[in-house]
């Protein structure tokens, strides 16, 4: 059976990546494809580099990146009737080439029916990620099944079109923390992520940390790795300490290299937990220092697994603690990763996803 | 430093008494000596602190010549050979056109007395109040451009028969005025005026509403003072009075037109901070007594200490600078100080002297701290007032401080709440009107309330022009604020004291005092008339809020906004007791 992910990365990353291999624009398709997979960007959502065992043909498309794509297009000799419109239209010439029997859209707002509807290959199933907000418009007839662990999404999905909505969870690959060099701890605090208008409470935490920062006894090194598309509306103590936008296995470095990796989730998901940033920290080894959310055991124990805050006071205070036990921390994140590659492994999720498609399509 | 009066009438000629009263109303900022001077409507006033030529030649108010002195001129020295020897009450007679009451300090007199002296102006004394008339007679009011330091004083030109008052740029030395159809008084504090006849202290009513919204504003943001008919003289304005009454009041000094054009290499304003910083620092410690470093903790602190020691290193010119390794004098005991050395690495210097005191204190020295303060806060001035008591106990006189850091480079965790875009703004706001005049003026009161002079290398006009120029990113960044600072010093610094972000926190928690050794105090201003019947508050309910958790001790630290209001209004109250009532601090009491 053939699997075909269709994989959006945000535009920041593509042109880092460039950056980052001068030269890999010029280099085949292929050869830019697989340096894209290897760089690990969303790597708890690759799900099609882990379905072999499973018994399945996949492949992956990064739909953002431009040049890449365009490379294929060059390559298949092809011109393009939209050329405005060339991520759909590369992407169903990709998806018509390949002819998948599952077609798997980690952004299937972008990618949603309008996309389907350009497709001459009809896939025996059709399913997608989301876990955040859903624009309004979006169309999901179509749709054969969506995944996502934010429960708001699932009665939504049905509301625009989508046949099932099941939870599933985002996989933390195996041995991906014995691949990364091991740096020691760099830093005593970081976060990894994007601050908007759409993250105002993390936006707030971290600044109040800032702000901590300079007290009495609370001298300690802090790192954000920020995606901020908005400037303007970062507080100075945010700003002061954003080292900037971190991907893949840079990403993976700063937090398995952190004593204490921050999670604190988009303003959208009030009450609920469970983003790919809490898989990964304890996955690569590291103390999660998470805001309490009311669903936080369906994942972690907190004070065993990983700990939570519920304030800028608390968080503060347990940043000041758990710096100061290293013992009393470190027991914490070897038993987040035991849980995380237990139960949140991307062997698990992988079948769990297998299962799912196994449902539909028999 | 001194204490500065004068009363200058329109009609009638000074009383000698009342000049004298008025004068001795500032007795605490001028141990060294006092001084009067009469010339019919016209009086000054002057109570000593010497600091530079500590002989009788600089005694004040000090007299000086009339003209540009040419070639072969009587010098000067001559001229006054005999006024030297005269008591300050029969100068009158002397023949001098121009003379002062000057309070606070020029830093650069000694470069500006060699230019003066270039043109064949000469001196008697080693001040540098005698460099400002010598400058004053030359240049005129544009003198003020040339001076570096902190200064308020009255220059009578008895040729012209005006009065001519100014004040440095961003109001280090207070000055207070009245003013009206009959009379102008001046003087350097506000209690002054409680000893000046004819003045009747009643409190400006409408000014309250504001100052409870934001006491620290109150200073920088207005030329009124709580007693009516009372204006201060804002920092960078001058004002010149004729005998007919007229008072003309101008702005002398704009920050803002005087900025520097600086590159956009982080590089450059790193070198240049450091260049105007050491040279700050070296002027800052010319002076013809003891001097030391008050070292609260922060990494401003130590750049003050870091400075002054590679200024030594590199053979700068320390001419008039008589502490050329001052102490550090460190107010907190629990600083992690002892007596004579400092821990490896905190510091670039090892003289350290702890002055110990009581940082929670008790009801008697807050009184005494708002009487020297004269500002309305949210919590009492005493930790600085009882820290220069003991300092001046301990023998020290000048202290060099951080005071303005924090506004020209940021550093209080109040400014990670601002946009990058609007710090800038923000800081020169808080530089020049809603922080740090407030802050000077309680800082110039409780130094000189002991007599030590306190001086901020934070405050030199040309490193402030420089940092308010710079952009947001050489100011925050890397995970530190005061960036550019912190660069500047890479080499003198130890690398412990440059990564060092903690503030100072030279203060004690009043939820404490509130349920202990304050208590007494609050109890009985909770229960003056002057609380109860306040129309700016719910009198009965606030002392009924502050008694309950007053006696049930249920004061905590997560009370500090409530505590910050409670205290605006009591230290508000107390104020009343104390500038309005004319109850002295010793009768606050009972």
């Amino acid at each position: 059976m053939k699997f075909l992910q269709l994989l959006s990365t945000y535009g920041e990353y593509v042109r880092e990546f460039y950056v980052r291999y001068p030269g890999i624009g010029e280099r085949p398709y292929a050869e830019q494809n697989a340096l894209l997979i290897r760089d690990g960007y969303s790597i708890v959502h690759m799900f099609a580099r882990y379905l072999g065992p499973f018994g399945f043909e996949t492949g992956m498309i990064f739909t953002d990146c431009e040049t890449t794509q365009k490379k294929w297009v060059a390559e298949q000799g092809v011109t393009l009737t939209r050329p405005e419109n060339w991520r759909h239209e590369i992407a169903a010439r990709q998806v018509n080439a390949f002819r998948p029997d599952i077609l798997y859209l980690t952004e299937p707002v972008y990618f949603d029916r309008r996309f389907l509807d350009l497709l001459d290959h009809r896939p025996r199933m059709v399913l997608g990620w989301k876990a955040a907000a859903i624009p309004p418009a979006t169309n999901w007839h179509g749709f054969d099944l969506i995944v996502s662990n934010f429960s708001p999404t699932f009665a939504r999905a049905r509301e625009l079109g989508a046949k099932r909505a099941e939870f599933i969870t985002p996989g933390f690959p195996d041995g991906l923390r014995e691949e990364l060099p091991d740096d020691g701890k760099t830093w005593d605090v970081s976060f990894v992520g994007s601050v908007s208008s759409e993250h105002q409470t993390r936006t707030d935490y971290l600044n109040s940390l800032a702000k901590a920062q300079l007290g009495p006894g609370h001298d300690f090194s802090l790192g954000y790795f920020l995606r901020t598309a908005e400037p303007d509306i970062v507080p100075l103590g945010v700003a002061l300490h954003n080292q900037g936008t971190r991907w893949g296995e840079d990403m993976h470095r700063i937090l398995k290299g952190s004593r204490i990796a921050l999670n604190i989730g988009i303003d959208l998901a009030k009450g609920e937990t469970g983003n790919m940033r809490m898989i990964e920290a304890t996955g690569l080894g590291s103390f999660l220092l998470t805001e309490y959310q009311d669903n936080i055991r369906r994942y972690f124990e907190p004070g065993l697994e990983v700990e939570t805050f519920r304030s800028p006071g608390e968080l503060a205070e347990k940043i000041r603690h758990y710096l100061g036990h290293e013992a009393e921390r470190e027991a914490i994140a070897r038993r987040g990763r035991e849980r995380c590659l237990r139960d949140f492994s991307m062997s698990k999720s992988a079948k769990r996803l297998v299962d799912l498609i196994r449902e539909t399509v028999v | 430093m001194s204490g500065i009066a004068g009363i200058f009438n329109f009609g009638a000629t000074v009383d000698r008494d009342a000049l004298v009263r008025f004068t001795d109303a500032l007795a605490h900022r001028g141990p060294d000596g006092r001084g009067v001077m009469y010339d019919g409507k016209l009086g000054l006033g002057h109570r000593r602190l010497a600091v530079f030529d500590r002989t009788r030649h600089g005694h004040c108010p000090m007299p000086y010549e009339d003209s540009q002195p040419v070639s072969g001129k009587r010098s000067l020295r001559d001229r006054i050979a005999a006024f030297a020897g005269v008591n300050s009450e029969e100068a009158a007679l002397t023949p001098f056109r121009y003379w002062l009451t000057f309070d606070g300090e020029i830093y650069n007199f000694p470069e500006l007395r060699r230019e003066l002296g270039a043109m064949g102006y000469r001196f008697r004394s080693e001040t540098d109040a005698e460099v400002v008339l010598a400058a004053y007679a030359q240049w005129g009011e544009s003198c003020l451009f040339r001076f570096n330091g902190s200064w308020a004083f009255a220059l009578w030109d008895r040729q012209e028969r005006t009065l001519f008052l100014a004040r440095d740029r961003f109001g280090e030395r207070p000055l207070y005025y009245t003013h009206s159809p009959t009379r102008l008084a001046f003087a350097s504090e506000m209690k002054a005026f409680l000893s000046l006849d004819g003045f009747r202290p009643a409190l400006k009513e409408e000014l309250v509403p504001s100052l409870l919204v934001n006491p620290a504003a109150h200073e920088g943001t207005t030329d009124e003072t709580l007693l009516i008919g009372l204006r201060r003289l804002p920092s960078g304005h001058s004002a010149r009075v004729t005998g007919e009454g007229a008072l003309h009041v101008r702005r002398w000094w704009d920050t803002r037109e005087h900025l520097p054009k600086i590159g956009s290499r982080y590089e450059d304003h790193v070198a240049r901070c450091r260049q105007l910083f050491q040279e700050s620092v070296r002027l800052r410690l010319r002076s013809d007594v003891r001097t030391g470093i008050r070292q609260d903790g922060s990494f401003a602190d130590s750049a003050i200490a870091g400075a002054a020691a590679g200024l030594k290193k590199t053979g700068a010119d320390l001419s008039r600078v008589r502490d050329k390794s001052p102490q550090l004098f460190v107010p907190n005991p629990a600083s992690g100080f002892e007596d004579g050395k400092s821990p490896a690495g905190t510091t670039p210097q090892g003289r350290v002297q702890v002055i110990t005191f009581d940082p929670e204190a008790v009801s008697r020295e807050v009184v005494d701290a708002a009487w020297s303060a004269e500002v309305i806060g949210p919590a009492p001035a005493t930790p600085s007032w009882c820290f220069y008591r003991e300092l001046r106990g301990a023998g020290g006189v000048i202290s060099l401080e951080s005071h303005g850091a924090e506004e020209l480079l940021g550093g209080h965790p109040r400014h990670l709440d601002c946009f990058t875009a609007r710090i800038n703004s923000q800081l020169a706001d808080e530089f020049h009107a809603t922080r740090l005049p407030a802050l000077l003026r309680e800082r110039d009161g409780c130094s000189l309330a002991h007599g030590v002079v306190a001086r901020s290398p934070f405050l030199d006009w040309e490193l402030v022009a420089f940092a308010q120029t710079l952009p947001a990113s050489s100011k925050f960044g890397g995970g530190y604020t005061q960036r550019v600072l912190r660069d500047a010093m890479k080499d003198i610094l130890p690398e412990q004291v440059l990564k060092q972000r903690t503030r100072a926190r030279f203060d004690s928690p009043l939820a404490g005092r509130f349920k202990g050794r304050l208590a007494p105090l609050l109890r009985q201003l909770v229960n003056h008339p002057r609380c109860l019947e306040s129309r700016h508050w719910d009198g009965a309910a606030l002392r009924k809020s502050v008694l309950e958790k007053s006696e049930a001790g249920s004061w905590t630290a997560q009370d500090e906004a409530e505590i910050a209001a409670v205290w605006t209004r009591l230290s508000l109250v107390l104020w009343q007791l104390l500038f309005v009532d004319g109850v002295k601090p010793e009768g606050v009491l009972r």
